[in-house]
């Protein structure tokens, strides 16, 4: 029989899912926010039970939905992982693996089994707050009823070997010289028919009667090992002009699932599936298309119908018209979903020692220059061939930067998960009711960031769960819904990753906050001190708002080393903060620790490297302009005020400004914008970065070293260092802060 | 294709001669037409037809209806060979419901 293969294929897979289901489970118990564990025993229940239903298998879907009722739970949030349940989810896998044995053994339970099974579906309806739907007597019966039932279901599977055609002829046909009859003729060389119902109901009245139109239909049942693509073809050329349905037969349907599960790991699109598996001839996919295509014009067509007329899935349209049966399309679309899950997987699991790959990232730093090198040379030759070379060659190398560098480059979506866990713990010690929410997780940053970052977000979320989220009573008076939210969200900007830590408490007291820094005497008592440089505070060693002293914050050491942590890395970090709404504090990292794209300029013979991804223009300064620029600070951009800074002055360096003009090289960050002048611009760079010896550390505004192709040696400028040390000197500074001041207002007027 | 008619009492015999198919199909439909305006039993010999398709097929499953609903009989006799292939083919001798009579030869 046609159906042996697919249920081996069944039990096998079972057999597997099971196993895995169990795997999961038990790492479930040491990691109970592991959503990914989750999802996955639920998956596994799930197949079990969509392929156990196809094949009619009633007391495993039976018991598997109430399984996996309870996983559904679970996976929402809304039922919590004890151990308890993970013991009887571990004693359910048992069972439903005892139930297919049953099955593929043809027999029933015994006696044990089955006052096992009735025990752990009690168990679990209890655990969904249900009432077992009858006494316990009654439920053997039951039980057993539903065994023999499963089993009729299979042998009348095997029975309904035909195939059933559903044709309908257009009005045309015979006077296109095609007769239905030659057809019918035709297609019973592939197979016998078994039935055949003439449709005549079409047939009009005798005097409205057109002898040449056709009129007729058939129903037929078709036994035949032909595949459904082949049946289609009897009919090609009449495709057009008739309503033509081909439903396999059951056994077929199993067929195709089994063939589905068999098809390579490809990524595909569900019609093409189901067009490998030949559930779907080709002719009805580009239909079933088509009919997509047009459902969605005529959507847009509607105008705003908003998301509820989002035009008709594919499988929907296929089971619709009656091309596939909802059977095969959902073995298809679970296919497909496996074959997502396991390129995850595979794309998750390529494990290279880290040195390795530092190794490999230190020669490609190598490469870069020895190639910046070749170009130089090849400029000053210019002879064309060579400067051809030079080009691709660069090219290509900074291709193979680009992916080395990539390859240091991890999600920070496992570095968040871990604080779901924290959350749940810490929320409880609290009494508060908060969810992590978290975004962004697929952004990339350099795994060296992400593995010293850790630290830093951990303080700051327990401090937001302590500080910031309010109690629940005073939430609540405040109009807030009682639970809570903190988020995590992570996002590029120019080539810098941001990471949020938000939560939507009470916002920072600033006259606390004020209060404290008095008392601790980190400001003076009278000092005058704008919102922003109040909300700063928090940053300053020794300092702590709390009320009481929980073991968790409020010990007064946190947000200071918090701020050193991520200036180690060559970050910053923001505090937006509205009373009442919440806290924002947002942390800038540079994307990698390696290698960047930098923008050369010069003072003098000195060069200098920025990072390209800082920079937004290069303007001319020269004539009146420079003067006015000199006199005042800052500069004049399109309405908009842009302050300077002379590096020449900054790095005092002994020689005089070029007579003719000098460039403004315009970089952002963040929030902020300022005009580094430079006598130069030269060029964009590749530049690998290396650390300035220990001696240097304390030197500001330049973050790194790079050997430039010649062999000569230029700093890296610290852009967010230089605008700091701006804050801090004269003229520039004021123009800066006016900036800063500006960008503040700003940012929170709209929020 | 021809059709010979001849009277037998109250039953008006219609004799077809040829294929029974498109070619002939506004033909046959003519004279059946004007049969049927005679508001007489009708008995349709198939002897004589050489071949049949679907537009014949439709056309005597229509004659047969307008027949009846007008309260006089149709009757199909003496199949062909060709006719008794469609019938069988088409599984329509339930909807005739006319005593089919197998020739010797293909028993």
């Amino acid at each position: 029989m046609n159906l042996e293969p697919a249920l081996e294929a069944f039990f096998a897979e079972a057999d597997e899912l099971l196993t895995r289901m169990e795997e999961s489970l038990l790492q479930l118990e040491s990691e109970p926010d592991n959503d990914e564990l989750i999802n996955d025993i639920f998956r596994a229940a799930h197949t079990i039970k969509g392929t156990a239903g196809v094949f009619g298998f009633d007391d495993v879907v039976h018991f598997t939905h109430e399984v996996e009722s309870v996983l559904d739970r679970v996976r929402d949030g809304q039922m919590q992982v004890s151990n308890d349940v993970i013991g009887l989810l571990l004693r359910n896998k048992d069972h439903i693996g005892a139930l297919v044995r049953a099955v593929a053994e043809k027999r029933e339970l015994d006696a044990a089994q089955r006052a096992e099974g009735e025990a752990q579906m009690a168990a679990l309806l209890a655990l969904l707050g249900k009432q077992p739907d009858k006494p316990a007597a009654t439920a053997v019966v039951a039980a057993s009823a539903d065994v023999s039932r499963s089993e009729s279901a299979v042998s009348d599977s095997c029975a309904n070997e035909n195939w059933h055609l559903s044709i309908r002829f257009g009005a045309d046909v015979l006077r296109g010289g095609m007769d239905p009859l030659s057809f019918i003729r035709y297609l019973c060389t592939l197979g016998e028919i078994v039935h055949l119902d003439t449709l005549f109901d079409a047939l009009p009245q005798w005097l409205q009667l057109d002898p040449e139109s056709c009129y007729l239909g058939f129903e037929i049942d078709f036994r035949s090992e032909a595949s459904k693509a082949e049946i289609e073809g009897v009919f090609e050329f009449v495709r057009d002009e008739c309503v033509l349905h081909i439903i396999p037969p059951r056994s077929q349907i199993s067929e195709y699932i089994s063939v589905l599960r068999a098809l390579p790991e490809d990524e595909l699109k569900l019609g093409e599936m189901l067009v490998l598996s030949g559930a779907l001839t080709r002719a009805e996919l580009d239909r079933g298309l088509s009919l997509q295509s047009e459902a969605a014009s005529a959507v847009s067509a509607e105008g705003d119908g908003g998301p509820s007329a989002a035009p008709p899935q594919l499988g929907e349209i296929l089971i619709e018209s009656g091309a596939v049966g909802a059977g095969v399309v959902d073995a298809a679309l679970v296919k497909q979903k496996q074959v997502k899950d396991t390129k995850a997987q595979e794309a998750r699991s390529l494990r290279i020692d880290a040195d390795k790959l530092d190794q490999l990232i230190e020669l490609v730093g190598e490469l870069v220059v020895a190639s910046a090198g070749v170009q130089n040379v090849a400029q000053m030759l210019a002879q064309a061939q060579l400067t051809e070379a030079s080009e691709v060659l660069t090219r290509l190398v900074e291709e193979v930067r680009d992916q080395a560098l990539s390859l240091r480059m991890v999600q920070i979506g496992a570095t968040f998960q871990r604080f779901q866990r924290v959350v749940r713990d810490v929320s409880r010690e609290l009494g508060k009711d908060i969810e992590l929410q978290i975004s962004g997780g697929e952004t990339d940053l350099d795994k060296t960031v992400v593995e010293r970052i850790g630290d830093p977000l951990m303080h700051l979320v327990r401090n937001s769960m302590d500080h910031g989220i309010e109690a629940t009573e005073v939430r609540l008076a405040a109009g807030k819904p009682a639970r809570a939210k903190v988020m995590l969200n992570a996002y590029h900007e120019a080539g810098s990753i941001v990471i949020d830590v938000a939560d939507d408490g009470g916002g920072l007291n600033r006259q606390k906050i004020l209060r404290k820094a008095i008392e601790r005497g980190l400001v003076a008592e009278d000092a005058q001190l704008s919102e922003r440089e109040i909300d700063r505070l928090i940053f300053a060693p020794g300092f702590s708002t709390a009320d009481q002293v929980s073991n968790l914050s409020g010990r007064g050491v946190g947000m200071d080393v918090v701020r050193r942590d991520i200036e180690a890395l060559r970050g910053t970090v923001d505090i937006d903060t509205e009373p009442g709404k919440g806290t924002r504090i947002r942390i800038r990292l540079p994307l990698t620790l390696a290698i960047i794209d930098g923008f050369r300029v010069g003072i003098d013979k000195a060069s200098f490297v920025l990072p390209v991804d800082m920079i937004v223009e290069c303007v001319e300064l020269a004539g009146s302009i420079r003067d006015a620029a000199r006199s005042r600070g800052y500069l004049d951009m399109r309405g908009e005020v842009l302050p300077l800074l002379w590096l020449r002055e900054v790095f005092d360096i002994d020689s005089p400004a070029p007579e003719r003009r000098e460039n403004v090289v315009v970089v952002h960050f963040g929030q902020t914008k300022a005009g580094i002048v430079v006598d130069q611009l030269m060029g964009e760079h590749q530049t690998v970065i290396r650390p300035l010896g220990k001696l240097f550390s304390a030197l500001r505004g330049v973050s790194g070293s790079t050997i430039l192709g010649s062999g000569e040696i230029a700093l890296i400028l610290d852009v967010a260092g230089l605008m700091k040390m701006a804050g801090s000197t004269g003229m520039t500074a004021a123009g800066i802060t006016e900036m800063q001041g500006q960008n503040s207002r700003e940012m929170s007027a709209p929020s | 294709m021809e059709i010979e008619r001849t009277d037998d009492g109250d039953v008006t015999e219609l004799k077809v001669v040829g294929e029974l198919t498109i070619y002939g199909a506004a033909e046959a439909y003519g004279f059946l037409t004007r049969a049927l305006s005679e508001r007489r039993d009708l008995r349709v010999n198939l002897a004589q037809v050489s071949e049949v398709d679907s537009s014949g097929v439709q056309l005597l499953l229509a004659a047969k209806r307008a027949a009846e609903k007008q309260g006089h009989s149709f009757e199909l006799v003496a199949h062909s060979e060709a006719m008794l292939e469609v019938m069988e083919l088409l599984q329509l001798s339930h909807v005739f419901g006319d005593p089919l009579v197998m020739p010797a030869q293909a028993a």
